[in-house]
């Protein structure tokens, strides 16, 4: 209860109050915008929290997070692209009900359910992550190199289509992170003799070419806007009845959404689609799905909303980030000084209960602003390509800089941004070479400890029991995807 | 798809290769049990070479996939190298007086109205130097 009070204290200051609104409104119209997404909006972001208290900066990046996880939403209903990944599964309902003119009704639908699935993740982590930490600070160097090890397992599933191609971006990640003195010897590694390179390639010089430059480049390929589909937004509205109706839809969607958040690689996707699959089997009309089914929006948003809250539960407890997006907060939280995992909770509790807060403030501001803001998405939506790829570059070249004021780092950024163009159009995903980068870190430097703890004996990661654990359960984590796919292609042959 | 997918496979098998030439001249560990600096360098570089060749192999014998769209890929260079020259001269003109005109001429060449570009290069130059060099006080080149 003390901690609350500080989170309190954190929170309703005009500063943190500010920091909320803005960076949910930022979040929306990220979101919304289709191949954005809120990675590239909390990397933008981070260089405008340089001169903010660590808790209002996490606060701000964390509420732009939740904002674009909903704003994928409102370009998924109004012109039938999702603008996140998080939003494919509500595209199926949604766009079908704008088409049939009840646009306004899946919009406030979607950013009901994102308000109540979101308030229900954020409650979930607040109450479970304590018991987490309790048991989390028990973990040595071997634990830890164990629960990278098991971090870098999830490359796999955030691989795409290609397991081979995200293997090989993760590993970029991991070499990446090698680059700069060595944590142990202080010998400097491959630096090519620019001494800008001794502490390291910054994380985000190289989020920022790869999410943000590399997005701007692919933007740049077409000059055009999205097009705009139509469809009314002055048709029926979602009633207070109505959405007492559907309150176990939300709830039950929103429970989906939060445990499937906290399992790190699973995300915002799987789990809109996991809880529309289950509205469906739950459903007494399960054929008016992908017919309008304004329960097959109400789902999914629930769901995506709520896996915000999961997903920080892994970072804040293990400092173990399960998704793009947690990889640039953990980045973030580096970059401001603090160590994420438990030792946050007793070392900066202004951070981790501001944070608590400042998400059951920043879901109701989320509604408020998507409410008034509703007459506005359709001109948002028609944003020509080009400007948006030339603000981004600004933002970019600006941000970098801003970093540790090298132009140095603004050519590092614009040649990552180049070659994450580059490996984006051979469908190298990205994201596993952000999470290598956060993890080679964590293995490298916990790895060197406990070899130093055993005096060079590998047999310290299988004595201990934890340690043992976590590394079957990596192990299992590698091996599962590879016979899930040799057995479907089994069962197709 | 495949032929670029196949020579993005040969330059990482060369950076691998390049890696660990590189770190097995590092210097040994001199603490009791700690590993030496080339040590996961290496070990990381051998799992890319091994990677790479996967991906060369199933290039090779895979059936030919949807191909590498190549469609607007040079006006997204010219914005690459625009941005190059644009860092480039940064330092030497200023940052108000070198992306103002800068951005107008790349909305205007991107297929920008005059309207919208002149609107555009007035309000995001601006916007992003309110942002950093008045309100967070960054010091511009």
């Amino acid at each position: 209860m003390q901690e609350l009070l500080i989170g309190i204290e954190t929170v309703f200051t005009v500063q943190g109050l500010l920091a909320i609104v803005i960076g949910t409104a930022i979040g929306i119209v990220v979101g919304a915008l289709p191949g954005l997404g809120p990675s590239l909006g909390v990397a933008l972001l981070i260089p405008a929290t340089f001169g903010l208290p660590p808790s209002v900066s996490f606060n701000l990046l964390v509420s732009l997070y939740i904002a674009a996880e909903y704003g994928g939403s409102i370009s998924a209903i109004l012109i039938g692209t999702p603008g996140t990944a998080a939003a494919t599964a509500t595209v199926v309902d949604g766009y079908p009900m704008n088409q049939q003119g009840r646009g306004a009704l899946a919009l406030q639908t979607s950013i009901t359910a994102s308000t109540i699935g979101g308030v229900v993740g954020a409650l979930s982590l607040i109450i479970f992550s304590q018991p987490l930490v309790a048991f989390v600070l028990r973990f040595g160097p071997p634990e830890y190199f164990a629960l990278g090890l098991f971090g870098l397992t999830l490359i796999a599933s955030l691989s795409a289509d290609s397991v081979l191609k995200g293997l090989a971006a993760g590993l970029i990640g991991l070499l990446i992170a090698v680059v700069g003195v060595d944590p142990i010897m202080g010998s400097a590694r491959f630096t090519g003799g620019y001494f800008e390179l001794y502490e390291g390639i910054p994380f985000l010089v190289v989020l920022i070419g790869v999410f943000a430059l590399a997005e701007a480049f692919t933007l740049a390929e077409r000059s055009a806007s999205v097009e705009d589909t139509g469809g009314d937004l002055s048709g029926g509205k979602l009633g207070f009845r109505q959405a007492v109706a559907m309150l176990p839809t939300f709830l039950r969607s929103s429970v989906i959404g939060t445990v499937v958040g906290a399992i790190p690689g699973a995300g915002a996707q799987i789990a809109g689609w996991l809880a529309y699959d289950q509205e469906r089997r739950w459903s007494r009309e399960p054929e008016t799905f992908g017919k309008g089914q304004i329960r097959g929006v109400a789902a999914p948003e629930a769901a995506n909303s709520a896996s915000v809250g999961g997903s920080l539960m892994p970072l804040l407890t293990l400092g173990l980030p399960g998704s793009p997006t947690t990889a640039v907060l953990v980045g973030a939280l580096i970059i401001h000084g603090l160590q994420p995992g438990p030792k946050l909770f007793v070392e900066n509790p202004d951070v981790v209960y501001g944070l608590f807060v400042g998400m059951l403030v920043a879901f109701p501001t989320l509604f408020v602003l998507a409410i008034a803001a509703m007459p506005l998405w359709r001109r948002i939506l028609t944003l020509p390509n080009n400007y948006i790829a030339i603000g981004i570059i600004l933002l970019s070249l600006v941000g970098t800089y801003a970093l540790r004021n090298l132009m140095f780092d603004v050519w590092l950024a614009l040649a990552f941004g180049v070659a994450g163009y580059f490996l984006k159009k051979l469908r190298f995903p990205m994201a596993p070479l952000v999470l290598a980068m956060v993890l080679g870190m964590i293995v490298e430097a916990n790895y060197a400890r406990s070899l130093i703890m055993s005096q060079g004996s590998h047999g310290i990661f299988f004595e201990r029991p934890l340690s043992l654990l976590l590394i079957l359960i990596a192990a299992a984590a590698l091996v599962w995807p590879l016979v899930a796919k040799f057995r479907g292609r089994h069962r197709t042959s | 798809m495949r032929y670029a997918s196949i020579v993005v496979a040969l330059i990482l098998v060369v950076v691998g290769v390049f890696i660990i030439t590189e770190a097995w001249d590092f210097p040994r560990s001199r603490t009791l049990g700690a590993p030496g600096p080339g040590k996961l360098p290496i070990i990381y570089a051998a799992l890319l070479i091994a990677v790479s060749l996967g991906i060369l192999a199933t290039s090779l014998v895979a059936r030919p996939s949807i191909g590498l769209s190549l469609e607007g890929t040079p006006r997204a260079l010219a914005l690459a190298v625009g941005t190059a020259v644009c860092i480039y001269l940064w330092s030497m003109v200023g940052f108000l007086m070198l992306f103002v005109p800068a951005t107008l001429i790349a909305a205007r060449l991107m297929g920008g109205g005059w309207g919208g570009s002149v609107a555009c290069a007035a309000v995001l130059p601006l916007s992003v130097y309110g942002l950093f060099g008045v309100l967070l006080n960054i010091p511009f080149p």
